[in-house]
C-alpha cells in the first residue's frame, strides 16, 4: 500500500502511548477480514477509512519519543495532513513537551490539523492514576485545535472516534480543494477547446 | 559554483577554430597545435613563412565572424565543420554532455546549441525499452505510451538544459514541476480517462523512473550535481560513521539481542542499505530503503513501534557505513516524486533514514547519554581501533555465518550421498538376482524344449495332388462350356473367333486381368480367399480363364442366358471357381453387385475356393460328382486318367482327332497353345469372324468387364470395373 490519501503523524513523549493507539485502531476495527499486511512493526500503518461514502488511505506515521529524536521529528511531519499530539494525563512532563510541538507544528506546517490526544483513560477512570493536567488548560489549549480526545487504546475507548473525525476533516479538506481543482481543470478545458475551435479559424 | 565556472573563450582553442583547447596544448587544439609548433620550428629555421601562418594563426574576433559567416557560405570552415560534426558523434554521451553544459552558456555560438540539441534525445534503447515496458505493465492504456514517453522525454531534455545553469534546488522544483504537470496532464487528457489513481500513481513512478534512471548515469547532472557539495558531505560522512564505529547498540539503547543468529537479519538489513547505492531511480533507492526498515524491524522483534526503528536504524547505518550517503539521501529528496515521499510507506522509511543520518551527524555525548569526558576519549581514539574491530566482528560473524551454512550443505550432500550408495548397492543386488533368474529360465525353457532341426516341408507333394486332382477337372469343365456358345449363341462364337484372330491383344488380356483382380476382390473384401498364389494360377489359369470368359461373354450381367447355361450343363460358378480363379472371381463379382441378394452373395462362395488350392481330391470330387452329369463324364474318364496338367499340352495334337475334344480348345483365346486348335475352329466359320472383326461394337466384349453397354453395370459396377476398362484401352 504504497499510495495514501493521508498523512498522519504521531507525536508525543516516550511511553505515552502511541504505538498502542495506532495498534489499537489498525487491529481492532475495520479488520474487513483483510489481515494487515505490515505484521513486523507499527513504525508505519495503512489503513483505509471511509468519509461520506469515499475510501480514503490514511498512513499513520510514529515517531520515535525519546527526547534526544526531538530534534529529528520534524522531518516527519513534513508536508503531514494531521497530527495526533498524545499526552498522559497523569504525567505532567508528558503534558509540557506536548506544548513544544504544537509550537512547532504551528509554525513550521500551518495546514497541518492538530488533535489533542489523552492516553490511558481506563487508567484515569479506574483511579488508578490521578490527574496531573488541569482540564481548564488542556481546555484552552484545545480552543485552538481541531479537537481533543481522551482515549484508552485497552478498551478501544474514542479511538476509533479520533480518527474518523481526522479523516472526516481531512476528506471534507479535500473536497474543498478538489471543488477548486475541479473548476480550474474545468476552465482549462474550456480554454483548450477554445483553441482548438479557434485553430479550426485559422485553418480557413 | 562561481569557482567551476570559467568562460567558453577559455575552453576553445587560442585558434578559434570552435575545437576544445588543451593546456597541455597551450590552449590550442591538437591540429592548431601541431601547425602552431611546425610554424615555430620553420620560423626558427627561416623568416616568416606567411602561407602556413595566414591560415594558423588568425586573430580570434575575426574567427568568430567567419564564423557566422560559415552559416550561409560554404567557406574553407566546411572541412572544420565536417570534422567536429565527425568527432561529436564519437564523442560520447557523458563527455559530450559536459561540453554541451559548458558551452550553452557561451554567449557566442548559438547555432552550436541547435547542432547539438538533437544528440540530447534519449537513446533508442532507452525508448525501446521504456516502450516495451509500459506495455507490458499497462496493457490497457496502450494509447498513452506516447504520452508517457513524451513526458520522460521533455522531463529529461529540460534537465540536461538547465543542469549546468540551474542550481540543485532550482533543478530539483524543475523535476517537481514535471510530475505535477504529468499528473495534470493525466486529469486532462482522454488517454488516460480509463487509469484510476493508483494506476496514475504508478505511471508517475513510471515516468520517474525511467527519466531519472537515465539521467543518473550521467555524471554530475542529477546524482551529486555539479555546484553542490554533496561530494563532500559523502566524504565527511563516511569519516564520521568511521570515527563512530565503537558506538554500539547499548549506547542507542536498541533492543538488539546480543546471539549471532538472531543478527541475521541485520547483515540482510546492511546488504539492502549498501545496494541503495547501485539502485538508479529514487524509487528503486526508496526501495532498497524499504526493505532495509523491514529487516531492521525483525531485527526489533516485532511488534516493533518507532522507537525501536529508529535506534535499530541508527546502529545498521553506523555499521553498514554506505557509500555516498549524502548523495544518495539528496538524490531521492530532489528528485522523488514529492508526494510518494511525503506520504508513502517508503517516504516514512526514507523520513527515519534522514533521522538516522541527521542524527549521526549531530551526536553529541547528550544524545548517547554518556558522560562527555568518555565521548570525547572515545572520538579521539582511532577510527581504525574501533569500527575495524566491529567491522572484523561483522566479517567473522558472516564468515561463521558462511561455515555454517556451508556446513549444513555438506552435511545433506553426505546424506545424499549416503542414500544414492544405498541403492546403487540394492540395484547391483537386483541386477545379480535378475541375471540369475534370467539365466535360470533360459537353462529351463532350453531343457524343456531342446532344439531340434526337422527335415524341411516339401512343397512338391502338394503340387502333385493338385496335378492329379485339376487336370481331369479342366477336361470335364471344358467341353460343356465349349459346346453350348457354338451351338446356341452366334454371338459368343463370334467374340472367340475375334478373340482367335487377334491372339497377341487376347494374350494381353488375360495376364492384365489377373492383375487386376486382386485389387478387384481387395475392394469387395469378398473374395480373398480366391486370391491365390501366381504360382496356383498360372497353372491353370490360361486354359480356365478362356472358359469363364466365354461364359461370361455370353451373359452380360443379369441375362438369362448365362444361368440358363450353367443349369444345364450343371455347372455353377462354384464348380468353375474350383479350377478357375481369375474366372470365378469374376463371376461373382458380377452376381454380387447386379443383385445384392442373399441367394447370390459370396458367402456361399468363400469356403469353397478356399478348399480347392489345398483340399485333397477326395472332397472336390465328391463335391463334384452330384453336379456332374454322368453320362458326359463317362467318356472322359480314359482320358482323365491318361492326363497330365503338363501334357495338356502335347495332347492337343490329339485332341483333334478326338471326337469330344473339337469344341474345347478354341475356348481358351488367351492360351499360346491354342493356335492349332483356332485355326481348325476358324476355317468352320471362317464367315463370321470376319464379320465380327468389322463390327467394333463387339470388341468390348472380349472381356466380361468391359461390356459397359449393359445398363446395370453402369449404374452398379461403376469402380470396380473403372480400372479394368481402362487396361486394355
Amino acid at each position: 500500500m504504497s499510495r495514501c490519501d493521508f498523512k498522519i503523524v504521531l507525536l508525543g513523549s516516550e511511553h505515552v502511548g502511541k504505538t498502542s493507539l495506532v495498534l489499537r485502531f489498525v487491529n481492532c476495527r475495520f479488520n474487513h477480514g483483510i489481515p494487515y499486511q505490515n505484521t513486523i512493526g507499527a513504525a508505519f500503518c495503512a489503513k483505509t477509512l471511509q468519509s461520506n461514502g469515499k475510501d480514503f488511505t490514511v498512513g499513520i506515521w510514529d515517531t520515535a519519543g525519546s527526547e534526544r529524536y526531538e530534534a529529528m521529528t520534524r522531518m516527519y511531519y513534513r508536508g503531514a495532513h494531521a497530527a495526533i499530539v498524545c499526552y498522559e494525563p497523569g504525567s505532567l512532563a508528558s503534558w509540557t513537551r506536548t506544548r513544544y510541538w504544537l509550537q512547532e507544528l504551528k509554525t513550521v506546517e500551518e495546514n497541518c490539523k492538530i488533535y489533542l490526544c489523552g492516553t490511558k483513560r481506563d487508567l484515569l477512570d479506574s483511579g488508578a492514576v490521578t490527574r496531573a493536567v488541569d482540564e481548564d488548560i488542556v481546555a484552552t489549549y484545545c480552543q485552538e485545535l481541531h479537537g481533543h480526545f481522551l482515549t484508552s487504546s485497552k478498551t478501544g475507548e474514542s479511538v476509533d472516534e479520533l480518527f474518523q473525525k481526522i479523516v472526516d476533516d481531512c476528506a471534507a479538506d479535500l473536497h474543498l480543494m478538489r471543488a477548486v481543482e475541479d473548476q480550474r481543470l474545468q476552465l482549462q478545458k474550456e480554454e483548450l477547446a477554445y483553441k482548438s475551435k479557434n485553430k479550426e479559424y485559422c485553418l480557413c | 559554483m562561481p569557482s567551476l565556472r570559467m568562460e567558453q573563450s577559455e575552453l576553445k582553442c587560442k585558434n578559434g577554430c570552435d575545437y576544445f583547447g588543451n593546456p597541455q596544448w597551450q590552449g590550442y587544439c591538437s591540429k592548431c597545435h601541431r601547425e602552431q609548433l611546425q610554424r615555430q620550428r620553420r620560423a626558427a629555421n627561416k623568416p616568416s613563412p606567411s602561407s602556413s601562418s595566414a591560415s594558423a594563426t588568425l586573430p580570434k574576433p575575426e574567427r568568430k565572424s567567419e564564423d557566422r559567416l560559415k552559416l550561409t557560405s560554404r567557406s574553407s570552415f566546411s572541412k572544420f565543420e565536417e570534422k567536429r560534426l565527425r568527432q561529436s558523434e564519437t564523442l560520447k554521451k557523458a563527455n559530450l554532455l559536459k561540453f554541451s553544459m559548458f558551452k550553452k552558456g557561451g554567449s557566442t555560438d548559438d547555432h552550436d546549441h541547435s547542432d547539438k540539441k538533437p544528440e540530447f534525445k534519449i537513446p533508442s534503447a532507452v525508448n525501446e525499452a521504456m516502450k516495451r515496458e509500459f506495455n507490458q505493465r499497462f496493457p490497457a492504456l496502450a494509447g498513452a505510451s506516447r504520452d508517457v514517453r513524451v513526458c520522460v522525454h521533455a522531463l529529461a531534455l529540460d534537465v540536461l538544459k538547465c543542469a549546468r545553469a540551474a542550481t540543485a534546488d532550482e533543478l530539483s522544483e524543475r523535476v517537481q514541476g514535471h510530475y505535477q504537470r504529468f499528473l495534470k496532464h493525466m486529469d486532462v487528457s482522454p488517454h488516460f480517462a480509463a487509469a484510476d489513481a493508483d494506476t496514475k500513481e504508478a505511471l508517475i513512478d513510471f515516468v520517474e523512473k525511467h527519466a531519472m534512471t537515465y539521467l543518473h548515469d550521467l555524471p554530475s547532472v542529477v546524482f551529486s550535481p555539479s555546484g553542490t557539495d554533496d561530494e563532500r558531505l559523502d566524504a565527511r560522512m563516511c569519516e564520521r560513521i568511521q570515527s563512530l564505529g565503537w558506538v554500539g547498540a547499548k549506547h542507542l539503547d536498541c533492543k538488539i539481542s546480543n546471539d549471532q543468529r538472531a543478527r541475521a537479519p541485520l547483515y540482510r538489513a546492511i546488504a539492502e542499505l549498501l545496494s541503495m547505492d547501485s539502485a538508479s531511480s529514487p524509487g528503486g533507492k526508496l526501495a532498497c530503503v524499504r526493505r532495509c526498515c523491514a529487516h531492521v524491524m525483525r531485527l526489533c522483534g516485532a511488534p516493533a513501534s518507532a522507537d525501536d526503528l529508529l535506534p535499530a536504524l541508527i546502529f545498521t547505518v553506523l555499521k553498514a557505513n554506505p557509500p555516498r550517503l549524502i548523495s544518495n539521501i539528496n538524490f531521492v529528496t530532489r528528485f522523488c516524486n514529492a508526494q510518494r515521499l511525503m506520504t508513502g510507506e517508503g517516504g516514512y522509511y526514507f523520513t527515519n533514514l534522514c533521522c538516522a543520518v541527521s542524527f549521526i551527524e549531530n551526536l553529541t555525548a547528550e544524545s548517547l547519554d554518556m558522560d562527555k569526558e568518555e565521548f570525547d576519549c572515545y572520538m579521539t581514539m582511532p577510527a581504525s581501533i574501533g569500527g575495524s574491530s566491529w567491522a572484523a566482528a561483522l566479517s567473522l560473524c558472516a564468515e561463521l555465518k558462511d561455515a555454517e551454512e556451508q556446513s549444513e550443505l555438506v552435511q545433506s550432500l553426505k546424506q545424499q550421498v549416503a542414500t544414492i550408495e544405498a541403492r546403487a548397492t540394492e540395484l547391483a543386488n537386483s541386477t545379480d538376482v535378475f541375471q540369475k533368474e534370467i539365466e535360470k529360465k533360459v537353462a529351463d525353457v532350453l531343457a524343456k524344449t531342446p532344439l531340434e532341426i526337422k527335415p524341411r516341408r516339401e512343397l512338391p507333394r502338394f503340387g502333385k495332388f493338385q496335378n492329379i486332382k485339376s487336370s481331369p477337372l479342366i477336361d470335364l469343365d471344358t467341353p460343356p462350356t465349349q459346346e453350348p456358345p457354338e451351338r446356341d449363341v452366334p454371338d459368343t462364337v463370334e467374340t472367340k473367333e475375334d478373340s482367335a484372330a487377334d491372339q497377341s491383344q487376347h494374350t494381353i488380356v488375360p495376364t492384365e486381368i489377373t492383375f487386376g483382380e486382386p485389387a478387384k476382390t481387395n475392394i469387395l473384401g469378398l473374395e480373398t480367399p480366391e486370391l491365390q498364389s501366381p504360382h496356383n494360377t498360372e497353372d491353370n489359369w490360361v486354359v480356365k480363364q478362356t472358359n469363364s470368359m466365354e461364359l461370361l461373354n455370353s451373359s452380360p450381367l443379369g441375362f438369362t442366358s448365362f444361368d440358363t447355361r450353367s443349369i444345364d450343363e450343371l455347372l455353377t460358378p462354384d464348380e468353375f471357381g474350383d479350377n478357375l480363379p481369375p474366372g470365378l472371381s469374376n463371376i461373382n463379382y458380377d452376381i454380387d453387385l447386379s443383385d445384392f441378394s442373399a441367394d447370390n452373395s459370396a458367402a456361399d462362395d468363400l469356403p469353397k475356393p478356399e478348399k480347392d488350392p489345398f483340399s485333397p481330391e477326395g472332397i472336390n470330387k465328391d463335391v463334384f460328382d452330384p453336379f456332374v452329369v454322368p453320362k458326359v463324364r463317362d467318356p472322359f474318364s480314359p482320358i482323365l486318367e491318361s492326363f497330365d496338367q503338363f501334357s495338356l499340352v502335347d495332347s492337343k495334337s490329339n485332341r483333334q482327332s478326338d471326337p469330344f475334344e473339337i469344341v474345347p480348345r478354341p475356348s481358351d483365346p488367351f492360351s499360346p497353345e491354342g493356335l492349332q486348335p483356332e485355326q481348325g475352329f476358324g476355317d468352320a466359320f471362317s464367315p463370321m469372324p470376319v464379320a465380327s472383326a468389322s463390327t467394333p461394337a463387339q470388341r468390348p466384349l472380349a472381356s466380361i468387364l468391359d461390356d459397359s453397354d449393359s445398363p446395370t453395370t453402369a449404374c452398379l459396377l461403376p469402380t470396380p470395373l473403372l480400372p479394368q476398362q481402362d487396361k486394355p484401352t
